[in-house]
């Protein structure tokens, strides 16, 4: 795995979520109590002197792991953040990717609609999957939360897009060009409080999050962030290995992006 | 991978009048009921059966607590009825931490 | 480690994606399991380096790019980020997209008969020269199937070189003649061409990057663009970049077009406290001065300096939709600031893909080509010219809410 130049990684976050909070009347952003929209919710920290100025939405299905709903509370106490918890449906019997897909993507459709937000922060990466390969920074999303993947708009240089006719939402990802040892470095560097699961205990530890249904855990015993960061170094496994959606034929995932979820 | 044989095996140790309850009708009001003597417990793990054969049952799902020594100590579910629907019920167990050693 | 970005150019067929997928494999950037999924994805039972790249179903099964691929790779302690782009013009858009934050392109031009140096290639090269590329490799593909010509790879040369003089592209260029598929002169030099004495696609890229690196420590004026400001009790905290020079407490700057002074009581870089700020950092000021005087779009210059604000400029313009003339209203994008403006003349238009210039005034301005043009705003902003500061002389255009097209100042 490469890793970075956090320095310009940060600038470039910064700027994407300034560019964002002045662009947007209702500007959010996602939170799943993972490093990723940790890092993201610390990354805005620097860029608004210490605030984090637009509320965060956790999309919650009511399985998530106990320490994940600490984590989140806790944090949201401590950063002073605006939470919304979303509730998303959750049924008796579900199967394969839609357990964690519609009922979430239903549930955050229904909390942009009360809150009328227009911009919704998400922490996706480009080298999570080979399909956020082809995100932009700034990307609409239509009435039915779609994402027209085939006819993107336009983004030279840092010129980002505008809410356009049709469009119900932009999504904004400022950790696009970050790789998963960038975040781990970003979270070392600035102290960011981590969700304990990602630290190992009897030999395993969670190397990406989802809810306990989903999630499987790998078996490691780096037990803090430096070794964490030094099995990544090592690794050639790419992070979504233990994620069960992930499984899933490629178009398919590119139809759940296209869907809204995620 | 999940230890399902040793899940078997478990019995738990004691049966309470108020997990008792909450296994027959976890309802918001037992989870309240139930909350103190969970929180005595210090490792949960939470098991899917029904993820063997692909699919996710929430009602067959449950959670083992465990105390200390991580021996496993009584059984609950991870769902909340209310009046017209489901919901996930993990939040319960914050505060317990996953017991890791039964993953296998 | 740095990461330098290089954008491909070229047309569908002439080996982009496999030189990208090439790459990978040489450099041990890719994984096991890709190379493992792309050998089972090749049809004919040719495996296709193409296939270990990211791409969308569609794109696979129709093989070829819709929009901008990535992939990167280390070496020598920089990252090398390699960016696919489509060849179809109906693409443009997404090409753009691609090539624009890239300062160092690779074009890949084919020797195979019925390929070879064509108006798409030359467009991508126009478009690419004005999307602000510094540093021009030619790779001469298909060598192998010419017989590893040397005459063939010279006349490309010389073909490739006249167009570029003609548009007046006067960066750096290397010309290699590789093979991508058979990974000729990429990594190391190939002893098929024994007759070339030039350098291998790997060191190019690398000779490349270090130019990047001694060109960006030029000494520039001061120009930070507002963002957005925050009001905090009385005093307004200005949110703003530094695209050019540097900033330190205490000093005296004024902001265009709004003309207001103000002197730097705080400054902040990514939370911290600091007295100087540089180049490529976004800033947090703190000064005495009411928060509706600065809007976002705002210029700050050096006191020293006189901003080059105008009502009016030259600037060439390339269109990739619509029809517009004389008086059309239209939008510029000047770093996400909409500036109103009219085209007020017209002096001539080339044509991208053959780099003819015609001296014509009155034309209706269609896609596809470039055009000269003079340009009037509605109300005066700080305009430079792309030459000397390359992120304020550069702009998106809108029409009616539509993205139209590109244009830079003369």
């Amino acid at each position: 795995m490469n890793e970075q130049n956090l320095h310009e990684l940060e600038e470039k976050s910064i700027y994407i979520m300034r560019e964002a909070r002045s662009k947007f009347d209702n500007l959010a952003a996602l939170w799943s109590m993972g490093k990723d929209s940790t890092a993201m919710l610390g990354i805005a920290r620097k860029a608004f002197m210490g605030k984090i100025p637009f509320p965060v939405i956790h999309i919650d299905n009511g399985i998530d792991f106990p320490e994940s709903y600490k984590f989140r509370d806790e944090l949201a106490k401590k950063w002073g953040m605006k939470l919304i918890v979303a509730k998303s449906e959750i049924r008796e019997e579900m199967s394969g990717f839609s357990c964690c897909g519609s009922n979430k993507t239903d549930a955050l459709k229904r909390i942009m609609k009360e809150h009328n937000f227009d911009g919704l922060i998400v922490s996706i990466r480009r080298d999570e999957h080979g399909i956020r390969a082809k995100e932009r920074y700034f990307s609409p999303r239509d009435m039915h939360f779609k994402w027209d993947y085939k006819n993107q708009p336009e983004e030279l240089w840092n010129n980002y897009s505008s809410k356009e006719k049709g469009a119900s939402h932009l999504r904004v990802h400022p950790l696009l060009d970050w790789n998963e040892i960038d975040i781990w470095n970003f979270i070392k560097k600035n102290k960011i409080p981590m969700n304990p699961l990602y630290f190992s205990k009897h030999g395993y530890r969670y190397r990406s999050l989802g809810c306990t249904h989903c999630t499987v855990p790998i078996k490691s015993n780096a037990k803090n962030i430096d070794e964490i960061i030094k099995e990544l170094r090592v690794t050639k496994v790419e992070e979504r290995s233990g994620r069960e959606q992930d499984k899933e034929k490629q178009y398919v995932m590119e139809k759940l992006r296209s869907l809204g979820y995620m | 991978m999940l230890c399902r044989d040793l899940m078997a095996a478990i019995k738990p140790q004691k049966t309470i009048r108020e997990i008792e309850q909450l296994q027959k009708e976890p309802t918001e009001e037992n989870w309240k009921k139930a909350l103190k003597i969970i929180q005595k417990g210090k490792y949960y793990y939470i098991y899917y059966p029904s993820a063997l054969k692909g699919k996710m049952s929430l009602s067959s799902a449950y959670a083992i607590i465990y105390d200390k020594s991580e021996k496993p100590i009584f059984k609950v579910p991870i769902l909340k009825k209310t009046k017209n629907s489901i919901e996930g019920a993990t939040s319960y167990l914050v505060g317990l931490d996953i017991n890791r050693g039964m993953i296998k | 480690m740095e990461k330098y970005v290089i954008t491909m150019l070229g047309e569908k067929d002439h080996g982009k994606s496999t030189l990208i997928g090439s790459m990978l494999i040489a450099m041990d950037a890719t994984t096991g399991d890709r190379i493992r999924e792309a050998k089972r994805y090749s049809k004919n039972n040719r495996f296709e380096p193409a296939y270990i790249l990211d791409s969308f179903y569609e794109e696979r099964e129709k093989e070829m790019t819709i929009d901008t691929t990535r992939a990167e790779f280390a070496y020598n302690k920089s990252i090398y980020e390699l960016i696919d782009v489509p060849g179809h013009l109906e693409l443009i858009k997404n090409m753009m997209s691609g090539a624009s934050n890239a300062e160092i392109a690779i074009l890949m031009v084919s020797l195979k008969k019925g390929e070879g140096f064509r108006p798409q290639t030359k467009r991508h090269l126009f478009l690419s020269s004005m999307l602000g590329v510094k540093s021009l490799i030619v790779a001469v593909n298909k060598i192998d199937l010419v017989n590893y010509s040397e005459d063939e790879f010279s006349k490309m040369k010389e073909n490739v070189g006249e167009y570029l003089k003609k548009i007046g592209f006067n960066r750096p260029v290397e010309y290699i003649p590789v093979s991508a598929y058979n990974r000729d002169n990429l990594i190391s030099h190939s002893n098929k061409t024994k007759w070339y004495k030039g350098i291998t696609l790997l060191e190019a890229i690398e000779h490349s990057a270090r130019r990047m690196r001694k060109d960006s420590s030029r000494n520039r004026g001061l120009r930070a663009i507002i963002q957005d400001s925050m009001i905090d009790g009385k005093a307004a905290t200005i949110f703003a970049y530094i695209s050019s020079g540097t900033i330190k407490t205490n000093d005296s700057v004024h902001i265009e077009p709004f003309k207001t002074q103000v002197k730097i009581k705080e400054l902040y870089v990514k939370g911290k406290r600091v007295k100087i700020a540089k180049e490529g950092s976004n800033i947090s000021i703190r000064c005495n001065l009411n928060s509706n005087l600065i809007q976002r779009g705002g210029i700050i210059y050096a006191n020293s300096q006189k901003s080059a604000y105008s009502r009016s400029f030259n600037a060439k313009i390339f269109f990739i939709h619509g029809l517009l003339d004389r008086r059309s209203e239209i939008i510029m994008n000047l770093n996400n600031k909409k500036v109103e403006a009219i085209i007020s003349d017209i002096n001539g238009f080339t044509n991208p893909s053959n780099g003819n210039f015609k001296a014509f005034k009155n034309v209706k301005i269609v896609p596809n080509i470039v055009v000269d043009v003079k340009m009037s705003l509605k109300s005066p902003y700080p305009i430079e010219r792309f030459s000397e500061y390359e992120s304020l002389g550069r702009f998106t255009l809108y029409s009616k809410d539509k993205f139209v097209g590109i244009g830079i100042v003369k």
